[in-house]
């Protein structure tokens, strides 16, 4: 269970493709983190998920502290177990931030969408100035202090010709686990998805040279379709799952089954399911899980139904206003994407590429990647 | 730009993963060269991935001194405790540790019989971010409840427990996975203790940490490695039983999404699963002569 805390709606960005815009500061108190630590605790006291989350988290820093303070604290009153996380778009980060983070075991995630014409044309400050000068410096610190940390990338319309140049570009600046979404709200158009079919196929051609290579890294949407191959319907306990294995608690304390359905805080209540403080409606929570699991009839027959990202919910909510109901651009972009991964999946085990073999079916790659980096860096 | 449904897909010409979890001599011949030249990751991928009842890592994958220059015999490595099992060197938190094949049935030097792992519940699990089924540990306490229990039924009294095996002299080692090592039963009597490998001996024999948020335990390898230690040093019989770890099934099609409620019930499996275990070691002692 993950339990995302949306500590503070203040930014220092204005990424025009933001589906929560900064407008009227708001920050979570501390009584209501330590309600919702305690909460985390009593429903998954196995290994909670605290995952820090904004506007720009980094902004509340002495929240964060403090909260994970008290997670300490926590564990060794109840014997429950946490894990933290931060997602942040790295303008606050400094070296003294990491090395906090080093000794708090909190894992940090930054957003960084490739090369500076596809960075700058989305990821702004409020003056407008591109952003990619002052982060570039950043994300090398961060993979310095964290090399396993998650770089989230956001492809536009706008920057759709640029995917392939992006991901070339993260990984080869040491980026391990690059998470990758469209940008699904935009305007795209049939020309727009000419271009994308372009890149995918580069991108694929650039992951098996990288896999024959033996190199390691994580490339969301081409590991996602791949492993919805592999390993069939099980590939779906990695999602979210609606409520059910993530919450997003918004800065009063109010419970909403995902990120994108807090916005501001407060005028998207419909879809609130409980606070931290009187607990979670699971009558509700239910309601909306069934709900989102009940595919439309095009999409129960089809044939990619098992391996398509159509049961997104905040997905399909963002760009149709209904949870169980997909977009025609997911349905072209998913379409178009299986294939192409599947010929490279058929290339490389034609191949018999060790590491493609490993990654994918072996249970403990991991493990086994971990000890080599460790045995490496001795 | 519009919804269609694809009415036929063909099934992709690369394999799913259970075709290669029953053929998993695919894993043990493509290695990555890297992690060919690093004795440690080829020791853990061979205890991890290879290890147990499906033995059968190659001698083509695995570097000569590695695999301790013992090829496997024709056909060998098909079931559990014959004639070859992969050598298991693994790092753990505290040092490197090797743990050699164990024979079940009498050890010619000291014989002392070191029962088979009989085999109740998967014994394994992860916990962590992706992990939706975690499983459920058994405490030290309340295993030892079960065994001594299940044992005082069929007429077997442990008069210790938390034996200090070296001191007692039952043992001749106090180094490695020994190291400060507790029998957590022992019959003066029938010269026979038990050991119950839980999560807090997951280190010791063999499990390694992982740094990320997710972490897999693998408790039936471990009593695996446990049995091969304790069947080097020991002078007296030995039981091995492990943490069933039995998953919560919050799975869906439930009614009640309750945690502690399927925690409950996932804990009642693991206690029939470790009486099982019991029973099993009870029934092949009496065959073997260890119990009368
Ligand atoms: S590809 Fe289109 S029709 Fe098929 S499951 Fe996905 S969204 Fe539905």
């Amino acid at each position: 269970m993950h339990m995302t805390l949306h500590i503070t709606t203040g930014c220092t960005m204005r990424c025009d493709y933001c589906y929560s815009p900064p407008l009227a500061r708001r920050d979570m108190e501390i009584a209501t983190a330590r309600r919702a630590v305690d909460y985390a605790a009593e429903l998954y006291p196995v290994n909670a998920g605290i995952i820090f989350f904004g506007g720009e988290p980094l902004l509340r820093l002495d929240l964060i502290k403090e909260t994970i303070a008290y997670c300490g604290e926590v564990e060794k009153a109840k014997n429950a177990h946490f894990h933290h996380k931060v997602t942040t778009n790295g303008m606050l980060m400094d070296k003294a931030f990491l090395e906090y983070a080093g000794e708090a075991n909190l894992t940090v995630a930054m957003s960084f969408d490739g090369v500076a014409a596809a960075h700058d044309a989305h990821r702004k400050r409020a003056d407008g100035s591109g952003t990619y000068d002052a982060l570039l410096p950043k994300l090398d610190l961060l993979l310095k202090h964290q090399p396993y940390a998650s770089v989230f990338m956001t492809v536009s319309s706008e920057t759709v010709g640029r995917y392939a140049e992006s991901v070339e570009f993260l990984l080869g600046r040491g980026v391990r686990y690059l998470i990758v979404s469209l940008n699904y709200a935009g305007a795209w158009t049939d020309a727009h998805l000419k271009t994308l079919k372009k890149q995918y196929v580069k991108i694929a051609q650039f992951y098996e040279r990288l896999t024959l290579a033996e190199r390691k890294f994580y490339l969301s949407p081409f590991e996602v379709k791949l492993a919805s191959h592999v390993r069939g319907e099980d590939h779906k306990c990695h999602r979210c799952a609606l409520g059910m294995r993530q919450v997003s608690v918004a800065p009063d304390g109010a419970i909403y089954p995902c990120v994108q359905f807090v916005k501001d805080g407060e005028n998207n209540r419909g879809f609130s399911i409980g606070d931290v403080f009187s607990g979670m409606d699971e009558s509700g929570r239910d309601r909306m899980y069934e709900l989102s699991q009940r595919r439309t009839p095009e999409c129960e027959s089809c044939a990619l139904a098992t391996r398509c990202n159509n049961d997104c919910s905040c997905l399909n909510w963002q760009t149709t206003g209904v949870i169980n109901e997909v977009s025609p651009l997911l349905c072209e972009t998913e379409r178009m994407l299986i294939p192409i991964v599947d010929r490279l999946g058929e290339r490389l085990y034609k191949k018999r590429a060790p590491m493609f073999i490993q990654k994918h079916y072996n249970a403990v790659y991991p493990l086994l990647s971990l000890l080599e980096d460790q045995e490496a860096g001795r | 730009m519009r919804i269609r449904p694809a009415r036929k897909y063909p099934n992709p010409a690369y394999p799913a993963y259970r075709l290669v979890a029953d053929n998993p001599d695919v894993l043990s011949r493509h290695v990555p060269a890297a992690w060919l030249r690093n004795e440690i990751v080829v020791g853990a991928l061979a205890a991890f991935t290879l290890g147990g009842c499906r033995s059968n890592v190659t001698v083509e994958a695995i570097p000569p001194a590695t695999a301790g220059q013992q090829k496997p015999d024709a056909g060998a490595g098909g079931s559990c405790g014959e004639a070859w099992t992969p050598e298991r060197r693994i790092e753990t938190f505290g040092g490197t540790v090797e743990f050699k094949p164990a024979k079940t049935g009498v050890r010619k030097k000291t014989a002392v019989k070191i029962a088979p792992l009989f085999i109740h519940g998967k014994g394994a699990g992860s916990t962590g971010c992706v992990a939706i089924a975690p499983p459920v540990f058994m405490s030290e306490d309340a295993a030892r409840d079960i065994v001594i229990g299940e044992m005082k039924a069929a007429g077997i009294d442990f008069d210790r427990t938390d034996v200090d095996a070296v001191d007692e002299k039952m043992s001749d080692s106090a180094e490695g996975p020994l190291k400060d090592f507790l029998l957590d039963g022992y019959s003066t009597k029938l010269r026979l203790g038990f050991e119950f490998v839980s999560m807090e001996d997951f280190a010791r024999f063999g499990g390694v940490h992982s740094r990320s948020t997710v972490q897999r335990y693998d408790l039936k390898t471990c009593a695996e490695n446990a049995r091969s230690v304790l069947g080097d040093h020991f002078k007296v019989n030995v039981a091995i039983f492990y943490d069933p770890m039995t998953n919560v099934d919050m799975g869906r099609g439930r009614k009640e999404r309750n945690y502690p409620a399927a925690e409950k019930e996932a804990r009642l499996d693991s206690a029939t699963d470790l009486t099982a275990q019991v029973r099993d070691f009870i029934a092949w002692a009496k065959r073997e002569g260890v119990l009368k």
